[in-house]
């Protein structure tokens, strides 16, 4: 197996396309939420390449349900298309699903923009303000680098930063976190002086 | 990627391939070449009657050509030639038409089987079934009723490709004819019982049992290396006997699985569904018979290319159905020896 990588908003929807056009052959149907770099490539709001889909929930009306394990059915479909693409066997995963545990910022699905692929798939792609609040705590909490570039590039105003730090130190509200939190805002000339205590 | 184009093409080519292997065997056509190789002839029976599909007069001359030759065929290797229901059900249909035809035939379909729920029309073409014909609705083909015939011959021995039946003369219709075939005529110093039991469509043990009554008779010899036993013939004692000049025995094809693999590609690509889906769905679908074919396709000496692209996937396809129209000399190019 190559390691090819999604690179485009186009590419993102054929291999969606396809995921969906496998589910519906086996008589399955799936919504998905999906955040990270396929889902700002899908929304136009970066451009940088990256290797995976990242799957924050299975959809199941209005309950966003844990993707970890993908069911089977989902991952055999996704297994097909990673062998016609070329592309890594992991390339649909449930990374961020446990961002679930301690919740997504308040009305996460009434913003995300929702779009099918074929009768099998409908995908929920995370708004740009979520957007902004995951990477926001992506960054604090993993580091820069992609992280924080495409927060960069989502040029957040200083309400959304605030919002999103607010509703990040609900994920850890430790001394810690809100030390690199702190200057991870100050590199987008916010003092923490606007920071809740 | 055009798949209605694809399967017509690979369609006419089988079925003049077909054609010009019967005509050499016995049934009423004019060949139109010389096959260097020995035929598998239930192995081409079984490809037959899914090819022949689009071709109605070439199914109803093999019927005939069956119930003439019926005395030089095996049932058990017809059973053991078939890669799917589809086969299964075809030759059902075929063995009660012998066994309606011919009450006392060796071919006869043995028990009775259930009436099956759905009937499906036997050829491509649209026929008028006014009267169908009992014996194939029984298995599920709905057909005009067929009566022989009788312009069929029993196949030439003296022809290349007839060494099977030849055997089968001598031998007896049974493993050791099939055994001497792939010995004689396969282009290698010896053989091992299991890749002439995938040749010969039986199982290993009875192949074992067989090779070594004629190890024990002299006509083939078998001898050790590490763990293996290797098995060859005597190729200038056979060629007196069979008064064939020395290196002008046929050449060998493993027709169980070239036959297989192309029948499946062929019955995939006039799936009615298939023209309907996506480009990616084909391609993937196209993926998936590789794989479920690669098994075959490495013992016929194929690798099934593996493209990291739908397209590719499509192309893989093509290339491998060129193979293997090449390794049966129904590709555009010449007739290999």
């Amino acid at each position: 197996m190559t390691d090819i990588s999604i690179d485009s908003a186009a590419t993102t929807s054929a291999l969606l396309g396809a995921l969906g056009e496998q589910l519906a052959t086996h008589g399955e149907r799936y919504t998905l939420a999906v955040v990270g770099g396929s889902a700002l490539l899908a929304l136009g709001l970066v451009s940088r390449a990256t290797r995976d889909v990242d799957v924050l929930a299975i959809v199941d009306g209005a309950e966003l349900l844990s993707a970890q394990p993908l069911p089977t059915a989902l991952s055999d479909a996704a297994r097909t298309v990673a062998r016609d693409f070329g592309l890594s066997a992991d390339w649909l995963n449930p990374g961020p699903t446990s961002l679930l545990d301690l919740g997504l910022p308040v009305g996460f699905e009434e913003r995300a923009q929702r779009r099918g692929f074929g009768q099998g798939l409908e995908v929920l792609f995370a708004s740009r303000v979520d957007q902004i609040h995951l990477k926001l705590y992506a960054t604090v909490d993993q580091g820069a680098g992609k992280h924080l570039t495409d927060l960069e590039a989502l040029a957040p105003t200083e309400r959304e930063l605030l919002d999103a730090a607010s509703w990040s130190q609900t994920h850890d509200p430790s001394e810690g976190y809100r030390n690199v939190l702190t200057s991870v805002l100050a590199h987008f000339g916010i003092d923490d002086g606007h920071l809740g205590v | 990627m055009d798949i209605s184009a694809f399967s017509r093409r690979l369609s006419q080519r089988l079925v003049e391939f077909t054609w010009d292997e019967w005509a050499q065997m016995g049934l009423l056509a004019t060949p139109h070449r010389q096959s260097p190789w020995a035929q598998d002839p239930e192995a081409l029976i079984v490809f037959t009657l899914e090819v022949a599909r689009a071709e109605p007069r070439l199914f109803d001359e093999l019927l005939d050509w069956m119930l003439v030759n019926e005395a030089l065929l095996s049932v058990r290797r017809l059973r053991a030639m078939c890669v799917d229901e589809t086969d299964r059900s075809l030759l059902a249909a075929a063995l009660a038409w012998l066994s309606r035809e011919r009450p006392q035939a060796r071919l006869g379909n043995g028990a009775k089987a259930t009436p099956p729920a759905t009937v499906h029309r036997l050829f491509h073409s649209v026929i008028h079934v006014s009267e169908p014909d009992e014996a194939f609705a029984s298995a599920g083909w709905l057909r005009p009723t067929l009566s022989p015939s009788h312009k069929s011959q029993p196949p030439d021995p003296a022809a290349p490709i007839n060494l099977a039946f030849r055997l089968r003369q001598i031998l007896g219709v049974g493993i050791r004819a099939e055994v001497v075939r792939i010995l004689l005529t396969v282009q290698a110093p010896w053989v091992n019982a299991q890749t002439l039991a995938r040749s010969t469509g039986y199982a290993k043990r009875n192949v074992h049992d067989a090779l070594a009554g004629l190890s024990a008779a002299g006509v083939v010899s078998a001898f050790t290396v590490g763990s293996e036993q290797r098995y060859a013939a005597d190729r200038p004692a056979w060629e007196a006997l069979l008064g064939s000049k020395p290196d002008e025995l046929p050449v060998h094809r493993d027709w169980p699985q070239l036959l297989g693999v192309l029948r499946r590609i062929l019955r995939w690509s006039e799936q009615p569904d298939l023209a309907s889906m996506s480009d990616y769905l084909r391609a993937s679908q196209a993926r998936d018979l590789l794989e479920a074919t690669s098994s075959d396709l490495a013992f016929v000496g194929i690798a099934a290319p593996s493209s990291t692209s739908p397209d590719g996937s499509w192309r893989d396809l093509e290339e491998v159905c060129e193979r293997l129209l090449t390794a049966i000399g129904a590709a555009h190019a010449p007739v290999p020896q």
